[in-house]
């Protein structure tokens, strides 16, 4: 897996963001993520304390907010989720074309700072 | 105080991507991704389409890998330029790899590229390289089940490769399933079913990769 890399691009973007705002310390990094990513929480976790030790964000809480995934039937337009690795049949009208509806997310949202 | 971000979080990754992209253009170079399972027959493709087209267009490879060099051995043995990326462990390239390796390609001698990824069906998907066309290959031991269990690589791939199938008749892939699933998901993608050991529906899928060398 990739989490060593994801953690360091986030905390970039988060120490580069205080530093914008002209703030002493990040406090907390808000994190939206999708079903669709297979990033593992306490895997960031670890890293982000071994990498962010001489930054800003020292110390920072991460808070993930799960987006899981979703399905909009393309037949009759219903959402819904699927069990994960089994097939997408719509529970509506039994169709299997569907688009992701939400489960891509992969952003931060927001920094707390002090 | 709470700052708003809300920037993705491979966003620098995304950046560099778009940076290749632009200056393959500039280049008037086609880069095609080429990502799979380990042993689903990427580096066999990859021979066999260098070897179908080698007269029509200039090809060069760019081999990830995550520490050997016998794919790229393999793929420099049809006389073309080939460069080596090893990951050092990583399970995909990102486009900062892409971009280093790109400097030791002589893109004014080549229309097509085609890069190798790492042998992966989760992380690759996730990180741009900065390629036009991304291409995905399953090969039928690996079961039709795939498309459910790795929904964003199915999703994402512009064209989707059923490799192996000469040996349909000893597995229970079943192919009308498989292929319910991926238009279910990706109605825009083109399937290829193909045996690179037969070279059956090579013939189809070397004349896709040809049209899109010539897009520009």
């Amino acid at each position: 897996m990739h989490e060593f890399a994801i953690t360091q691009s986030l905390l970039d973007m988060a120490v580069a963001k205080a530093r914008e705002a002209r703030a002493g310390r990040v406090t907390a990094i808000n994190l939206v993520i999708g079903g669709l990513s297979d990033v593992v929480d306490e895997c960031v976790r670890f890293y982000f304390d071994m990498l962010s030790g001489e930054t800003l964000a020292r110390g920072a809480q991460l808070n993930f907010r799960k987006v899981p995934l979703q399905i909009r039937c393309r037949g009759c337009g219903a959402a819904y989720n699927p069990v994960p690795g089994a097939p997408w049949t719509c529970p509506a009208c039994g169709g299997s074309d569907a688009e992701i509806a939400s489960g891509k997310e992969f952003f931060i949202e927001s920094i707390e700072v002090e | 105080m709470e700052i708003k971000v809300l920037k993705n979080i491979l966003d620098a990754n995304n950046q560099i991507a778009a940076r290749n992209r632009a200056r393959l253009d500039a280049q008037r170079v086609t880069a095609l991704n080429i990502m799979a399972s380990p042993g689903a027959g990427k580096t066999t493709l990859v021979v066999r389409t260098v070897q179908g087209l080698k007269e029509k267009c200039r090809i060069g490879v760019i081999e990830g890998d995550i520490a050997s060099t016998i794919d790229a051995d393999r793929v420099a043995r049809e006389g073309i330029p080939v460069v080596q990326i090893n990951t050092g462990g990583e399970c995909h390239i990102d486009a900062n790899m892409m971009s280093t390796a790109l400097e030791s390609m002589d893109l004014d001698k080549i229309d097509l590229l085609l890069l190798e990824n790492v042998g992966n069906l989760v992380c690759p998907a996730e990180f741009d390289t900065g390629s036009h066309r991304k291409v995905m290959l399953l090969s039928v031991p690996e079961g039709d089940d795939k498309p459910y269990k790795y929904p964003l690589m199915f999703t994402i791939a512009d064209a989707i490769i059923i490799n192996k199938i000469d040996t349909l008749p000893l597995f229970d892939f079943n192919m009308a399933n498989f292929e319910k699933a991926v238009r279910g998901m990706n109605p825009a993608a083109r399937l290829f079913p193909m045996s690179l050991k037969t070279g059956e529906g090579l013939t189809e899928w070397l004349a896709w990769v040809e049209a899109q060398a010539r897009r520009s």
